[in-house]
């Protein structure tokens, strides 16, 4: 994919993300017999936190929040140029650990619980995605995440067992119920406000817009699964994160503990037996 | 900015010491019936990220404290509800003696509630009434910096 | 300069400014003599690295051969004597065992060594060279002043205990006395790590082997309290186990094959591993052996017992240097086991103790044993890299080896100063350093982030070897988990030391730091990001020429089964201009995650500028207890001055809350440790288990 396309990618994500974010909304208001916001919703709050007054509790707080932002976009960047997956992975973390560093860096208990369980679920997710990268180059022989598109053949055929990782972990990411851990959408279940709480203003708009793109990769990394043809693909992101959203309000929040024994046991074990199976 | 600043209060809550009853209704907002998200408020724990701060309740010297302290940590353009004749003036406590009366004793409040408990209704619409307060003072808070940078 | 004389710099040198060290009690002299060899040495590195070619030089000093048996022997009969004074009799069993193999390979097989050459300078060697003496010359430096503080500290210590202060005088007398020593043996280990790395000759290599570990044995006990003693003698035992391998791995050598294969170099071109059972057997023992100095599990313990010793000694001995002796060994021998069950043993065991010391290292809190659970795993994946054996495996060795030295001798120097100037290793009490010690604090920042996150060079060499891992499908899990483990217990790390109270950095005053400290610590964090950033030229000119005569095409699966064959010129192909790092397997962007740094460290200067944003309290569910000027003219018109409690600001306590009846509570916070999982029975079952691996690698060798 050429380089103005990468560009345009990048740019267009928090929008795609921010609809997503808005859709999700809707469905879930629906989903609750409610009428909900407007599909925009999310950008009227992320605008408006642009127009309040911002305050910083530390200032490398603000450093790690841009760096989460940043390199959450060099992680989009690298998956659309379509890269070697394993260093998108490694970008990822980089941007995620800022974000839990974010958290950190303040002397509050609120955003420290937060912050322990952005490590977590780090902890719990990232290994299906390297995983992932793995049988990318099984499937292809290279890690280049372009060597799918000449593949011929969909990778969801020959790592069923990974894709069904990837949607487990992709609770996980996207932070819904059960495993919304870190930062909750619902107020009901969270511990004031996660990692966030510190965040005001200007930089939760940024860690919000970052939270877009971040949804934008991991339905990306869905539709990897089935690149050709590309509707398929784009279908196949779609339904799982249709099927997110459902689950996220049939599911109250889970124990922090149980959500690393399920990652690492489930998503960790039926990955493992997916490459292994496959190379034997 | 202005539009999004309407289209989407934030909204904290904070029981001063109130019998519960408007607590009640004032959860009633996020119920399907009533449904305050249709406007794009939510009800958020953090008062750094809310908009518009609900106080139920009357003031008494244990909730003063921590009443001003959230306050503070709210960031501008901000704009407190007092909901309930409680909170508003003290209601039928008003001359006990271990209070000190309605919200506006211990920060400046823009939006009063009268009721006990107010209808949910009111309760909405006092948001509605925080809405454009907030829209105003987010007017006046970008002239004042304009102002202050231009001096 | 000719060869010899950079074997005098590089061996002889050391030694003797280590003699005159001990011998001159001035401390200006002391520092002029130790500033000078660091100078001399890093100028042979230099001459090293640009007059060494691709072939191995060897070079004969066949009069030496007696001195070093008689000094093997010497240290044998010495760890013997420590253990019948010490009342060990495991080491005693090991100690005897040494001694009677090596007698009775001297004496009775009589192997002749006049053929054999005693020093081989190969570009792998130049590499380990330029790590020691480099890395090793600024530790010494940093170590001089480490040493006056740590002696004060040690005088604090015993003015408390004896309640009989001591004299400034005499004092310093004492203590002179003492780092007198330290500094004998500090400096003396150096020029023992160049002899074992240019050591060819097994019995040569065995000797500063030994050395090595007697090095470690003394300056690990240098304390003299109970706990510093006994594992002092742990090292000792677990490394004289090592030690015991080597033996008998030398008596296999030369009772099968005839003295023919008596070097490293013939180890390594003699072929035999595919045929010889003996031979195979002593390749595995030689791995052995390098595993307990590399402390690899089940062996890890002495390492993380060393961490008693001072600072410098950890960061000299214990990440950068003595360790990498053993990995060094094991990627030695790398051509020797390529292409036999053993190669992929030796991964197994790699892999298992990167994942087993990463899952222990987040159970830890204090600083210096995670520092020293890191550097076991990491070893674990440069013998995982070893193991499995290709191009891109072993280059991914040797650029982790380079990436490791730097990172970590910095990380432990950063936790030095901080342990001097806050009393503790603990991580708890590390929280809010940065706004204590800022400067120190973007050491260490660079230093964290050096180990684990891109563009810097460590996570490269993670890259590389999970790309070459693809291999070995039975250890790609354990990668994978121990890599995800490793950026848990850094993040936690990083975190405690972050966290400050809001504003705190306007109100602290920083510590100030020493300019020896800020030197030293300043070259190696510039050396972190430029090694980095330069990350094409140290693979094309250190890591390629070090392994490429290893094998001579690599071969590489292309899509499923088909099978492409590179040579070395076009398997690497590094795009200098974009930093672009292509090999077949992948791309790694260096220049693109380098700007991403760059825009993450500028770009936030650009949009944030603190004197216009308000600094907020944190939040405590509005029941701060803080410095009440901020409070007080919200709204303290509204409020008749008798009426509200006077609590606020009663206590002054920065960062508490109103607790229980409005008593002062302060907010106290703690990582996440997950001690009820990560269990001592946790660390039996891993060394159990790694027993085992160890087991059934010798058993691979033997079948």
């Amino acid at each position: 994919m050429s380089f103005a396309f990468s560009v345009a990618g990048i740019l267009a994500a928090p929008f795609l993300g921010g609809l997503l974010a808005g859709l999700d909304r809707k469905i879930t208001a629906r989903l609750q017999g409610r009428k909900g916001p407007p599909i925009i919703q999310p950008f009227y709050d992320v605008i408006k936190l642009f127009g309040k007054e911002s305050t910083y509790t530390n200032r490398h707080q603000v450093f790690y929040i841009y760096a989460y932002l940043l390199w959450m976009a060099m992680a989009l960047l690298l998956l659309l140029t379509l890269q070697d997956f394993l260093v998108f992975v490694f970008a990822l973390t980089f941007a995620e650990i800022s974000l839990a560093l974010a958290g950190f860096s303040t002397r509050s208990p609120y955003s420290h619980i937060g912050s322990n369980r952005e490590i977590l679920q780090i902890l719990a997710s990232e290994p299906v995605l390297v995983f992932l990268a793995f049988a990318l180059y099984l499937a292809s022989g290279s890690f280049m995440a372009g060597g799918l598109f000449l593949l011929g053949e969909p990778l969801l055929r020959n790592f069923p067992l990974i894709f069904a990782a990837v949607l487990l972990i992709l609770t996980i990411k996207m932070r819904k119920s059960p495993f919304d851990l870190s930062s909750s959408a619902h107020a009901h279940q969270e511990i004031v406000r996660g990692v966030t709480t510190e965040f005001s203003g200007r930089y939760l708009a940024l860690s919000e817009i970052a939270h877009w793109v971040e949804l934008v990769i991991i339905l990306f990394v869905v539709f990897l699964f089935w690149v050709d043809p590309w509707w398929v693909g784009i279908l196949l992101a779609l339904a799982a994160y249709l099927a997110e959203i459902v689950i996220d309000n049939i599911f109250a929040r889970l124990k922090i503990s149980w959500m690393v024994a399920t990652a690492w046991g489930w998503g960790f074990g039926l990955s493992l037996l997916n490459i292994l199976y496959f190379t034997m | 900015m202005n539009l999004s600043r309407a289209r989407s209060p934030w909204v904290l809550h904070y029981d001063a010491s109130s019998c519960n009853g408007c607590d009640i209704e004032t959860v009633a907002c996020m119920t399907p019936l009533y449904d305050i998200e249709r406007f794009g408020a939510i009800s958020i724990g953090c008062p750094k990220h809310a908009d518009i701060l609900l106080v139920t309740g009357t003031i008494n010297h244990k909730s003063l404290r921590v009443l001003r302290n959230i306050y503070e940590q709210m960031t501008e353009p901000k704009v407190v509800a007092a909901i309930g004749i409680c909170a508003t003036s003290g209601g039928v406590f008003h001359q006990s003696y271990n209070l000190l009366g309605g919200v506006d004793k211990a920060i400046p409040v823009d939006v009063y509630i009268s009721g006990c408990p107010p209808r949910p209704e009111a309760i909405i619409d006092a948001i509605v009434m925080g809405v454009e307060k907030l829209k105003k003072k987010g007017k006046e808070g970008l002239a004042g910096s304009a102002e202050a940078s231009s001096g | 300069m000719s060869w010899n004389g950079f074997f005098l710099i590089a061996i002889v040198l050391p030694l003797v400014v280590a003699g005159l060290v001990y011998v001159v009690r001035s401390v200006q002299i002391r520092k002029i003599l130790i500033i000078s060899m660091a100078v001399a040495l890093w100028a042979a590195g230099l001459w090293l690295h640009f007059s060494v070619g691709a072939e191995p030089q060897s070079f004969s000093f066949p009069w030496m051969n007696l001195p070093i048996l008689l000094g093997d022997l010497m240290i044998l009969a010495y760890i013997t004597y420590v253990a019948i004074e010490r009342r060990h009799p495991y080491l005693l069993i090991i100690g005897a065992l040494q001694l009677a193999g090596l007698l009775y390979i001297e004496f009775a097989l009589r192997p002749d060594m006049t053929q054999v050459s005693s020093l081989v300078i190969d570009r792998l060697a130049v590499v380990m060279f330029l790590l020691v003496s480099l890395v090793g010359s600024i530790i010494c430096i940093y170590a001089l002043r480490y040493m006056d503080e740590h002696s004060l500290h040690n005088g604090l210590r015993s003015e408390t205990s004896h309640f009989q202060p001591l004299s400034p005088e005499a004092s310093a007398q004492h203590d002179q006395g003492h780092t007198g020593r330290f500094f004998f043996w500090f400096v003396a280990f150096i020029g023992i790590m160049n002899g074992l790395i240019f050591a060819n000759n097994i019995f040569w290599l065995y000797f500063f082997w030994e050395a090595t570990t007697l090095c470690s044995f003394l300056l690990i006990g240098y304390e003299k309290t109970e706990e510093s003693q006994s594992n002092a003698l742990l090292a000792l035992f677990l490394n004289s186990i090592g030690g015991l391998a080597m033996v008998v791995a030398i008596f296999l050598l030369v009772n099968s094959f005839d003295g023919d294969i008596l070097s490293l170099l013939a180890v390594v071109d003699s072929g035999l591993e595919i045929i010889s059972t003996p031979f195979q057997v002593a390749l595995a023992f030689l791995v052995a052996a390098g595993f307990t100095k590399a402390a690899q599990l089940p062996f890890q313990n002495w390492l993380l017992g060393a961490m008693v010793a001072p600072t410098p000694v950890s960061a000299l001995l214990h990440s950068s240097t003595m360790v990498k002796a053993g990995v060094y060994l094991i990627l030695r021998l790398a051509p020797a086991y390529h292409g036999v069950l053993l190669s992929s043993a030796i991964t197994l065991v790699g892999g298992f103790t990167f994942f087993a010391a990463s899952l222990l290292a987040v159970a830890d809190d204090n600083a210096k044993r995670i520092l020293a659970y890191s550097t076991v795993a990491n070893l674990g994946l440069i013998v995982a890299c070893c193991g499995v054996n290709t191009p891109l495996a072993v280059s991914a060795a040797v650029i982790l080896i380079v990436f490791h030295g730097v990172t970590k001798a910095l990380l432990f120097m950063g936790v030095g100063v901080i342990e001097h100037a806050i009393g503790s290793r603990n991580v708890e009490n590390m929280e809010g350093l940065v706004v204590r010690m800022p400067a120190v604090m973007v050491v260490m920042t660079i230093g964290v982030f050096g180990m684990f996150l891109p563009p810097f060079g460590m996570l490269f060499g993670k890259w590389a070897a999970l790309e070459a891992s693809i291999r070995e499908p039975l250890v790609i899990g354990l990668l994978v988990a121990g890599s995800t483990l490793t950026a848990m217990f850094w993040t936690k790390y990083l975190g405690r030391m972050l966290s400050s109270l809001p504003g705190a950095e306007d109100r602290v005053i920083p510590a100030p730091i020493s300019g020896y400290y800020m030197a030293t610590l300043g070259i190696l964090a510039v050396g972190v990001v430029g090694l980095s950033l330069g990350m094409t030229g140290v693979v094309q000119a250190l890591a390629i020429p070090a392994v490429e005569n290893w094998y001579a095409v690599a071969i590489q699966e292309v899509s499923g089964l088909n099978l492409a064959v590179f040579s070395w010129a076009s398997y690497f192909n590094p795009e200098i201009v974009l930093g672009n790092f292509v090999v077949p397997e992948g791309l790694f962007p260096v220049g693109l995650l380098f700007l991403g740094l760059v825009l993450t460290v500028t770009i936030p200067l650009f949009f944030f500028s603190p004197e216009k944003e308000r600094v907020s309290r944190v939040y405590l569910a509005g029941e701060n207890l803080e410095d009440a000027d901020s409070e007080e003219d919200l709204t303290s018109d509204m409020i008749p001055a008798g009426d509200a409690p006077r609590e606020k600001g009663e206590g002054k306590m920065e960062g508490s809350f109103a607790g229980p009846l409005e008593a002062p509570a302060e907010a106290s916070l703690g990582g996440y440790y997950f001690r009820n999982v990560l269990s001592e029975k946790l660390v039996r079952g891993l060394n159990g288990a790694a027993i085992l691996l160890l087991l059934w690698m010798i058993g691979v060798a033997l079948v």
